[in-house]
């Protein structure tokens, strides 16, 4: 019960900060170079038709007129108005997208944290070992490389040369049909219809782009276990609890490792929502048919209704991704009162 | 056979700017079911000493020499393995401040429950009435609500005795006492020291009570060892070293007590601590030594005996013809 | 005095950290070549070699040429020039912006500070390479978008650095008692606080220059950016993209190796400077 009055608090707490971006996302696409209308509407349609659009998509209201209706649709209908480029509800559009990127998202951050947390741990076991060293380089390494590029030398390696890996043309061959839809994750969805032979191919096509995101997100994450390891290692308790002879297991992980834990989620939430943002890199090189790349398309053709809508969704994630932390955080720490 | 006899332990810190002789040859014997004192200003070596016995001296110290005998066996020379089987379970540590001493993030149950299975080796199934049991015997009330407690729920004297609890688990025949009572109120300090002095009259645990405060550790040692930068100064029976003390820094330190009724000026002891990166020549007293001679600059002072169980390392008692 | 052996000892320090000389011995060629590039590369960045397109390394072009003819190794060096100089551009911006806005927030509190520090909240749950995008696009291509974009996303970032360790630097005995003696109020912000407040952010300054690069770097290759066909990273890379499918491996992965080392560089430089200023590690 307390729980879900903080949430509920939280909740609200959150509503000017969406708003505070809703009007970021308006603002800025208002200011954005060209007139959306005259790109949809091409040279051959009549001064009439084009005010009659105009109309339609609200641009002949004043700024804040726009941003009040806009609102009041999108609470009241959950509309968030029609894209120009798709001719489809953007509400509709988000939720095509959105599991695309959510899919590749979690394996690219689920694989970092399968590689980063046991580096860090083993660095900061052996600090100042070669072990250490090498935890260190590889993770400055892999936060120095540019993921774009990461993503083309791994295709040209593992698709042109070595042919391993399916060509960079979104989540599923051409001549494969998604399955049934549940979550619109298609791994998920494949093996809960048991279609195995989909379940393969999603997950091959997730391959490159998921170790692409990996590579980049494991460095702060193996950085920040290092030293969380390291500090609580050399913690009093730790001291004590040596000095009381508990074995070396129950230290690393009962002691040392569960106080690393809040420090590590906190770096980790970071790392999640600069993904969400930063996945439009790798969706460009995989074609991926995601989030990033409706909004980059969106940017680029002055589809205002779509990327306000997008910029809304990401920035929700993003905060409930916080949010989420900190109840974590709250269970995990019993000094933390919710 | 004395329980534990440290000889000529030296345990050095190795920084950047140099090294700390933080422990410069340091001797003294404990016999089982005593309580020794080791007593001494900060820095001086006192807890230094404690992690040497149990070999947890974090870097950059080391130890570089000496030996910890240990029921006739000495620990500098066990392997890591053996000696972490020796910790909690023959040897146990309590440290200064109890409530960062406790991992924040498990319950005091969890806690002692963990030491009772792995260090005193019982039965899952049995740790949680044993661990009711300990905290009764350290005079935890409600000790069955107090087991779904959180470190930072307990009180500092609370807290303190939880860990005595957690260190007594394994009945181990020495207990480290490191500064125990150090930012307590004054009621609880005594109740603590009480308890750990009830804890060797019933179990015959011996004790070594690290602490800077003389007073505390007369009321409970048998022994003390009086520290002066790194080094003990005098070791005597309690009731001898406030009789007669023979090292001029244990006089000060007696002579800087108020006592009741006492008007005027306490005397102190003029000068500071000295530094042991460059420790002075000689005895490293002499330079607030009010006694301090020519020999006293030069040559370092080596115990002597004014009876079998009383030394001091001091030239004037060699003068006065103890040697 | 004691500035003296605080430096030397840093010196000593750096001597004794061999990844940090290395990031050093990086970032010191990057900017060489920087600024040397009209004497290291061989070829104009924008000539093009029409009886030469496309082909792999060689001797005549080390790197191989683009699907233009143009000579990537030339294209590398002047992208060298340009990148750092976006990079550095957007770095002291920010830093420079931020760190005033900051600044003031914590020192003038109230209100203002509330609102303002409301504001960097909604700025930094805004998805940043979504904002730089939004921003780059409004801006149209071209360098000065570009340096705006990668700046302005930071901002928020050092401002609150700065309002943070300001505010702690504000509680200190010396700051008490520069008041005490009659300072007037931007005479302490601007000889006392924003100075001693400043260590912290410039670490933080050095570890942005590796990922200013990236964050350019990725909007120019998204086409947001430079245009194209000028000398610069992202946009070689993205100009690699076209011929990815006939196996031009050259055309992308030069400047690709190019980024990463630079970014590895001041990375590396960024690391050993928050250890060496680390009071917790200087203990020691």
């Amino acid at each position: 019960m307390r729980v879900l009055r903080y949430v509920l608090r939280r909740l609200a707490l959150l509503v000017p900060v969406l708003l505070g971006t809703l009007f970021i996302a308006f603002f800025l696409t208002r200011v954005l170079p060209g007139n959306p209308i005259d790109r949809v509407a091409g040279p051959y349609i009549s001064q009439e038709k084009r005010e009659a659009m105009k109309r339609e998509a609200r641009l002949d209201l004043p700024f804040y007129q726009q941003f009040y209706l806009y609102l009041a649709d999108l609470v009241t209908k959950g509309d968030m108005g029609t894209s120009y480029t798709t001719a489809q509800p953007v509400t509709r559009d988000l939720l095509q997208r959105f599991p695309a990127t959510l899919e590749l998202v979690l394996y690219g951050m689920g694989l970092a944290v399968v590689l980063a947390i046991p580096l860090g741990v083993l660095s900061a076991l052996h600090k100042d070992s070669p072990v250490d060293h090498a935890g260190r380089v590889i993770a400055v390494v892999g936060v120095s490389v540019p993921v774009f590029w990461l993503g083309l030398v791994l295709l040209y390696v593992f698709f042109l040369k070595l042919q391993w890996a399916p060509p960079p043309i979104g989540r599923l061959p051409p001549t494969m049909s998604p399955p049934p839809h549940v979550t619109g994750l298609y791994t998920l969805d494949a093996l809960l219809a048991g279609q195995w032979d989909v379940f393969k191919a999603a997950l091959s096509a997730l391959a490159l782009p998921a170790v692409s995101l990996a590579v980049t997100a494991m460095a702060p994450l193996a950085r920040m276990t290092r030293s969380a390891m390291v500090e609580a290692l050399e913690s009093e308790y730790v001291r004590a609890a040596r000095a009381l002879g508990l074995p070396q297991h129950v230290i690393i992980w009962d002691y040392a490792f569960r106080n690393a834990v809040i420090p590590i989620l906190t770096i980790f939430a970071g790392v999640f929502g600069y993904a969400l943002g930063g996945v439009v890199l790798v969706e460009f090189i995989f074609s991926w048919p995601g989030l990033g790349l409706y909004t980059l398309n969106a940017i680029l053709s002055s589809d205002f209704p779509a990327i306000q809508g997008a910029i809304l969704l990401v920035t929700t994630v993003y905060v409930f991704i916080y949010l989420l932390l900190d109840l974590a955080v709250a269970a995990i720490d019993p000094r933390v009162e919710v | 056979m004395s329980l534990l006899e440290v000889r000529g332990l030296k345990t050095y810190f190795y920084t950047r700017r140099g090294v700390v002789k933080v422990l410069d040859g340091l001797n003294f014997a404990l016999e089982p079911g005593q309580i020794v004192g080791l007593v001494g200003e900060t820095g001086s070596g006192k807890s230094v000493t404690g992690f040497s016995i149990l070999r947890l001296v974090r870097r950059p110290g080391r130890i570089v020499g000496g030996e910890v005998v240990f029921e006739g066996r000495d620990l500098l020379k066990l392997p890591e393995p053996q000696m972490a089987a020796l910790r909690g379970r023959d040897i146990a540590m309590i440290f200064q401040n109890p409530r960062t001493a406790l991992n924040p993030l498990i319950t005091v149950g969890r806690f002692l429950e963990q030491v009772l299975h792995f260090r005193a080796g019982l039965p899952r199934n049995r740790t949680r009435d044993e661990a009711v049991r300990l905290l009764s015997a350290v005079h935890i009330p409600d000790p069955e609500r107090r087991l779904s407690s959180y470190p930072h729920q307990l009180s500092g004297g609370m807290a303190q005795r939880v860990m005595i609890a957690a260190a007594v688990a394994a009945r181990p025949k020495l207990l480290i006492a490191d500064e125990p009572t150090t930012g307590l109120d004054v009621t609880v300090q005594a109740q603590i020291m009480r308890l750990l002095r009830e804890l060797r009259d019933q179990t015959g645990t011996a004790q070594i009570l690290i602490t800077h405060d003389l007073g505390l550790a007369s009321e409970v040692c048998d022994a003390i060892a009086v520290m002066y930068a790194g080094e003990i100064v005098e070791f005597a029976p309690t009731r001898t070293l406030f009789a007669t003390p023979k090292h001029p820094y244990t006089r000060g330190l007696l002579a800087s007590r108020p006592k009741l009724g006492q008007t005027g000026e306490i005397p102190g002891i003029r000068g500071a601590v000295p530094d042991l990166m460059n420790p002075p020549r000689g005895c490293r007293f002499h330079p607030r030594c009010p006694h301090a001679f020519t020999r006293c600059r030069v040559e370092r002072p080596r115990p002597v005996y004014v009876s079998p169980d009383h030394y001091a390392t001091c030239f004037l008692l060699e003068e006065e013809g103890h040697a | 005095m004691l500035k003296r052996v605080a430096q030397s000892e840093v010196l000593y320090r750096i001597k004794q950290n061999p990844t940090t000389l290395l990031g050093l011995g990086i970032v010191i060629f990057m900017f060489g070549l920087a600024v040397f590039a009209p004497w290291v590369a061989p070829y104009d960045p924008l000539e093009k070699h029409f009886d030469h397109v496309s082909e792999p390394p060689s001797r005549q072009f080390w790197m191989g040429t683009d699907q233009f003819g143009q000579d990537i190794f030339s294209r590398v060096v002047w992208a060298a020039r340009l990148d750092l100089f976006i990079a550095a551009t957007a770095v002291a911006i920010s830093l420079v912006v931020g760190s005033l806005l900051g600044a003031l927030s914590g020192y003038l509190g109230g209100w203002f500070d509330e609102m303002f520090m409301r504001l960097m909240d909604i700025l930094q749950a805004f998805p940043s390479l979504i904002l730089a995008m939004g921003i780059a696009f409004a801006l149209g291509p071209g360098v000065f978008t570009v340096i705006v974009a990668t700046s302005a996303v930071n901002i928020p970032g050092y401002a609150r650095l700065m309002r943070s360790t300001l505010l702690s630097e504000k509680q200190r005995t010396y700051v008490l008692a520069a008041r005490a003696v009659g300072n007037p109020p931007w005479r302490i912000l601007f000889r006392h606080l924003i100075p001693n407040a400043l260590t912290p952010v410039l670490v933080n300054a050095t570890l942005h220059f590796g990922w200013a690069i990236l964050e350019a770097a990725g909007l120019s290759f998204l086409g947001l950016g430079v245009a194209v066909p000028n000398a610069e990273w992202g946009v070689m890379i993205n100009m690699g993209l076209q011929d990815f499918w006939q196996g031009h491996w050259w055309a992308y992965t030069f400047p690709g190796v190019f980024i990463a080392l630079t970014v590895l560089g001041f990375n590396l430089v960024g690391d050993g400077l928050s250890d060496l200023l680390d009071p917790r590690r200087a203990r020691q």
